[in-house]
C-alpha cells in the first residue's frame, strides 16, 4: 500500500512539474532557434536568448543503438528499478524549479569515487527524457573527468579547451543521439591549476551563455574533500546536490564535507543516497501490494 | 480502526528489530566472521601442538597391617602401621630419595658427569628440578581404608613422558623396600623385647620356686594343697602312745600281781602254757618278721619310685618302726617254749620275769616320753608353719603370675619367629602391588577435545570481534532516512547499487568462487589442523605416523 501512496504522490508531482513547464515552454516555443540554433560562445557581452522549449511535453523515446557505458541505467536498461529511481529524482528535482526559471545544478560529493559522474549522466538523461528540456551535462571535474567516458565521446575538444580559448563552446557541446541532451567533456587534464581556470571570469561567462543555452544544465564536479573547485562551480550554479554512497562513505566525512559547501553559501537543494543495497523485504511488501 | 499500542507491542517491535539487525550482521558480516574464525581456529590448532603435555601414571599397592604386631601387647607395637601410614607421603616425595633414585635411573639424560662421578652443576640443576617435578607430580590416594589395611593409589604427572613409568616404578619399589626394612627392623626390635622379657620372668619365676620349695622343706605340709605328713606321723604317735599306755599299765598290774604272792598261779600258768605247745614257734616272732619285711619295702619303694629323701616325714617314721620292730624281735623268743621260760626254775623264772617286768616298763616309759617329746615337736612344727603359710601363698601367687606372664611372652615369640622367617626370605605380607605401573598411551592433560574446543572457541571469539570491530568502526550511512536526518537536508532519492554486468560477473567470481574457495582451503586447513593436534593429544603414536605420512590421517582418525 505505501508503494501505491508513493506512486500516487510521483504521478501528482509529475503533473505539477508538468503545469509549470507548460508555462515555460510556452515562453520558449515563442522562440524560432531551437538546440540546432545554439549561438556560438562569444566573451563580449551580448543578449542571451532563451530557447523556448516545446509547446508540448511528452518523453522521448532514446534511441536503442546508442553504445554508452552500462552503468547509465536510464539508457542501457530504462525498465529497471534504478532507472526508475534516477526518474523519481528527476521529478523531485523539476518539482523544485521555479516556473521559467532555468536551472544549473552542480552534482558534488564528500570523497572521490561516490558516484557523481554516474549519477549526473544517469539524471541528465532521465531530464532529456522531458521532450522539451534542453539539457547539457558538463564536466567540471578539470583533472579525474569521467563524464566522456561513460557516454563514450572522445575527450577533446572539452571544457578545459574551452576555457584556454583552444576551442569554442560550439565545438565542446557534443550533441548525443538523444536530440536535446548534449554532453561537455572535461577536456585534456593538462592544465597546471584548474581550481584558477574554474575562477577565471571566462567560466563565469561561460557558464551564463550554457545557462541562456539550456533549459537544465548538470555539472559534474570534482569531490568536496579533495579540491576547493566545487566552491567556485557551486557559486555559478542555482543549486548543489550531494551524492552520499552509502554503506561505504563516513558519516563524519559527509557532514564535513556539507559544513563546507554550507560556508561557501552555496544552495545545497539535497543529497541522494547511492548504492543502496535492495531491501528484500521491502521488494516482497511491494510485490504484496502489486496483487492487492 | 487502529488498535490501541500495549507496551508489549513495543518490546516485541524493538526484539524484532534487535533480531532483525543482529541477522543482517551476521549476514552481512558473515565472511567477516568465517575467515578469521577458520583462520585462527587454525593457528591456534597448530599452535596447540607445542603445547606442553603431563604424561601420568599410577599403581596401586595394598599395605596390610602386620597381625603379629596388632595382636601385641603394648602401645609400642600397634603404633607403627599407624606411623607408616602417616610418613607415606612425606617419604614417597622426599626430595632426596628422589634425587637418588633419578640419579641410579641416570636421569635426567644426557647429564654431564665428572670422573668422580658428580654430577656438573647445570646437571645437578636440571636434576633438582626433575626431582622437584616429580615430588610436585606425586598424588597419593587412598581408594580403601580399614583398620587392618590400606589400598592406595599412586599417581605421578610429569612432562616426561618417556620416564614416568620407570620412575613411578622405581619410586614404589623404593619405598616398599624401606617400608618393609622398617618393619623388619620393628619386629626384630619386638623380638628383643620379647627375648628380654621371657629371660626376666624365667629367672623370677626360678627365684619364687625355689623360696617355695625352702618353705616347703622347712615347714611341711605348709602347701594348702598337698597333703599334710606330720598330720599322720601325729595320729600315729597319738595311736602308739595309748597302746604303750596300756603295755604299762599291762605291766604294772603284773609286777603288782607278783609283789603281792601270786606267783604260784603265775607258775601253774606257764607250766599250762608250756605243756600245750611246747615246739610251736612263737607267733609274735613270726608277726614281728613280717612286720619288718614289709616296713623295708615300704622305705625302698619311698627312696626309689617316690624319690624320698632321708629326711622325707614318711621315710623317718618308716625307719623309727623299723627301728622298733628290730629291738622287740632281738627280745622276742622264737618258740613258744622259750617264751613260757620252762627250762629256768621257778625263782629263776619269777626273778627274771620281775627283771623283765621292770625292764619293760622302763622301756615303755621311755617310749612314751619319746612319744610325747615328738608330738611336741610335731606340734611345734605346725604352729611355725602355719605362721609362714601366708608368705607361702604369697610367693605362690607371683609364682603364678611369673608364669602367666611367661607364657604370655612366649604365646608371642612363636608367630614372629615365624613373621621374621618370611621377612628375611622376602616373603613379607605387609606390601602387595594390586596394580602395576602401566604403560602410557596419551598424556594426561591437557585435554584433547578442551584443547579443540578452546581453539575454535578463540576462532569463533576472534571472528565475533572483528565482526564488532567492524560493525563499530563503519561509520557510513546505512539508511535513507538515516542519511536524511544525519545531515539536516532533503534526500532527493536513495539510488540502488547499479550492478553491471561486469560488475555482477566480478561479484559472483568473488562469492561463489573466491570466498567459497578461500572457505574450504581454511576448512580442510582447520581440519587438518585440528585432526593433528587432536592425534597429538589424543593418539600419540598415530600422530608420529602421520607426521611421516600425511595420507595415513584418515586412517588414524578413523581408528582412533
Amino acid at each position: 500500500m505505501a508503494r501505491i501512496a508513493d506512486a500516487l504522490k510521483k504521478a501528482e508531482a509529475e503533473r505539477r512539474v508538468k503545469a509549470r513547464l507548460s508555462g515555460l515552454t510556452a515562453d520558449t516555443a515563442k522562440s524560432p532557434r531551437g538546440i540546432a540554433e545554439l549561438p556560438s560562445f562569444q566573451w563580449a557581452p551580448k543578449k542571451i536568448d532563451i530557447a523556448p522549449p516545446p509547446a508540448v511535453v511528452e518523453s522521448t523515446s532514446p534511441p536503442v543503438d546508442w553504445d554508452v557505458h552500462p552503468s547509465l541505467v536510464t539508457m542501457t536498461d530504462r525498465g529497471s528499478t534504478v532507472a526508475e529511481q534516477y526518474r523519481a529524482a528527476r521529478t523531485w528535482l523539476l518539482s523544485r524549479l521555479t516556473p521559467g526559471q532555468r536551472s544549473c545544478l552542480a552534482i558534488t560529493s564528500s570523497v572521490p569515487r561516490e558516484g557523481k559522474s554516474v549519477t549526473t549522466a544517469n539524471l541528465a538523461i532521465a531530464m532529456a527524457e522531458v521532450r522539451h528540456l534542453q539539457v547539457l551535462a558538463i564536466d567540471c571535474d578539470l583533472r579525474q573527468g569521467s563524464l566522456g567516458k561513460l557516454f563514450k565521446l572522445p575527450a577533446v575538444p572539452g571544457l578545459t579547451e574551452v576555457l584556454t580559448g583552444r576551442a569554442s563552446l560550439d565545438e565542446a557541446v557534443r550533441r548525443t543521439p538523444i536530440g536535446n541532451l548534449s554532453v561537455v567533456t572535461a577536456g585534456l587534464a593538462d592544465h597546471p591549476n584548474p581550481t584558477e581556470l574554474l575562477s577565471s571570469t571566462q567560466t563565469s561567462r561561460l557558464f551564463d551563455e550554457i545557462r541562456a543555452r539550456f533549459h537544465f544544465v548538470l555539472v559534474d564536479t570534482p569531490a568536496v574533500q579533495r579540491v576547493s573547485d566545487v566552491g567556485v562551480i557551486g557559486s555559478l550554479c542555482t543549486g548543489v546536490v550531494m551524492v552520499v554512497r552509502m554503506h561505504e562513505t563516513a558519516a563524519h566525512v559527509v557532514r564535513q564535507s556539507l559544513r563546507c559547501l554550507q560556508s561557501n553559501n552555496l544552495n545545497i537543494l539535497g543529497c541522494i543516497a547511492a548504492a543502496c543495497r535492495p531491501d528484500v523485504d521491502r521488494y516482497a511488501d511491494t510485490a504484496g501490494d502489486r496483487e492487492e | 480502526m487502529q488498535q490501541p499500542h500495549h507496551i508489549d507491542d513495543f518490546s516485541v517491535s524493538d526484539l524484532r528489530h534487535t533480531l532483525g539487525e543482529a541477522f543482517r550482521v551476521v549476514c552481512d558480516r558473515r565472511w567477516r566472521f568465517i575467515l578469521p574464525f577458520l583462520g585462527v581456529s587454525t593457528l591456534a590448532l597448530i599452535a596447540s601442538l607445542w603445547l606442553p603435555r603431563q604424561w601420568s601414571v599410577s599403581t596401586i599397592i595394598r599395605r596390610e597391617h602386620d597381625p603379629m604386631l596388632a595382636s601385641m601387647v603394648g602401645k609400642t607395637w600397634t603404633e607403627p602401621y599407624a606411623d607408616i601410614r602417616t610418613r607415606m607421603a612425606s617419604e614417597l616425595s622426599d626430595m632426596e630419595t628422589i634425587q637418588t633414585i633419578l640419579r641410579g635411573m641416570k636421569l635426567p639424560e644426557h647429564g654431564e658427569y665428572y670422573s668422580d662421578g658428580q654430577l656438573s652443576p647445570a646437571s645437578a640443576t636440571a636434576e633438582s628440578a626433575m626431582a622437584a617435578e616429580v615430588a610436585a607430580g606425586l598424588v597419593i590416594k587412598n581408594v580403601e581404608t580399614s583398620a587392618t589395611r590400606d589400598v592406595v593409589s599412586i599417581r605421578l604427572t610429569m612432562g616426561d613422558s618417556a620416564h614416568v613409568a620407570d620412575i613411578l616404578r622405581a619410586i614404589r619399589d623404593n619405598y616398599i623396600s624401606r617400608a618393609q626394612r622398617r618393619t623388619t627392623e620393628i619386629l626384630r626390635g619386638a623380638e628383643t623385647f620379647l627375648q628380654g622379657e621371657t629371660t626376666r620372668c624365667r629367672g623370677e619365676a626360678g627365684s619364687l620356686q625355689k623360696q617355695l620349695f625352702e618353705l616347703e622343706a622347712t615347714y611341711p605340709g605348709i602347701n594348702p594343697d598337698a597333703v599334710d605328713p606330720t598330720q599322720a606321723a601325729e595320729t600315729s604317735l597319738v595311736v602308739e602312745g595309748v597302746q604303750l599306755a596300756r603295755k604299762l599299765d599291762e605291766v604294772r598290774d603284773d609286777l603288782a600281781r607278783l609283789d603281792s604272792g601270786n606267783e604260784q598261779a603265775i607258775v601253774a600258768s606257764d607250766v599250762a602254757a608250756v605243756a600245750s605247745g611246747a615246739a610251736r614257734p612263737n607267733p609274735r616272732y613270726t608277726s614281728l618278721m613280717q612286720d619288718i619285711e614289709k616296713i623295708q619295702r615300704d622305705i625302698i619303694e619311698g627312696r626309689t619310685m617316690k624319690m624320698m629323701t632321708e629326711q622325707h616325714p614318711t621315710i623317718q617314721r618308716l625307719v623309727a618302726s623299723l627301728e622298733a620292730k628290730q629291738s622287740e624281735l632281738d627280745r622276742t623268743p622264737a618258740t613258744e617254749a622259750e617264751a613260757a621260760g620252762l627250762q629256768l626254775t621257778p625263782t629263776e623264772r619269777l626273778t627274771s620275769r620281775k627283771a623283765e617286768l621292770l625292764a619293760s616298763r622302763a622301756s615303755l616309759e621311755k617310749k612314751i616320753a619319746a612319744n610325747r617329746e615328738e608330738r611336741g615337736r610335731i606340734e611345734q612344727s605346725r604352729t611355725g608353719m602355719l605362721q609362714a603359710r601366708d608368705s607361702y601363698l604369697k610367693i605362690k601367687a607371683k609364682l603364678a603370675r611369673a608364669n602367666e606372664e611367661l607364657a604370655g611372652w612366649e604365646q608371642n615369640m612363636g608367630p614372629l619367629k615365624h613373621v621374621l622367617t618370611l621377612e628375611d626370605s622376602n616373603r613379607g605380607i605387609h606390601f602387595a602391588t594390586v596394580r602395576d605401573v602401566e604403560s602410557v598411551v596419551r598424556p594426561a592433560s591437557p585435554d584433547g577435545r578442551v584443547v579443540i574446543g578452546l581453539c575454535f572457541a578463540i576462532g569463533a571469539a576472534v571472528g565475533v570481534v572483528v565482526v564488532l570491530v567492524t560493525e563499530l568502526l563503519d561509520r557510513s550511512f546505512r539508511t535513507a532516512q538515516g542519511l536524511s536526518s544525519s545531515l539536516g537536508i532533503p534526500l532527493i532519492e536513495s539510488i540502488d547499487e547499479i550492478l553491471t554486468a561486469a560488475a555482477i560477473r566480478k561479484r559472483l567470481i568473488r562469492r561463489v568462487v573466491i570466498l567459497p574457495v578461500t572457505a574450504a582451503v581454511l576448512t580442510l586447513t582447520t581440519f587438518a589442523a585440528g585432526a593433528m593436534a587432536y592425534l597429538s593429544l589424543q593418539q600419540p603414536a598415530d600422530y608420529e605416523t602421520v607426521k611421516h605420512s600425511p595420507h595415513l590421517i584418515f586412517s588414524a582418525l578413523w581408528n582412533s
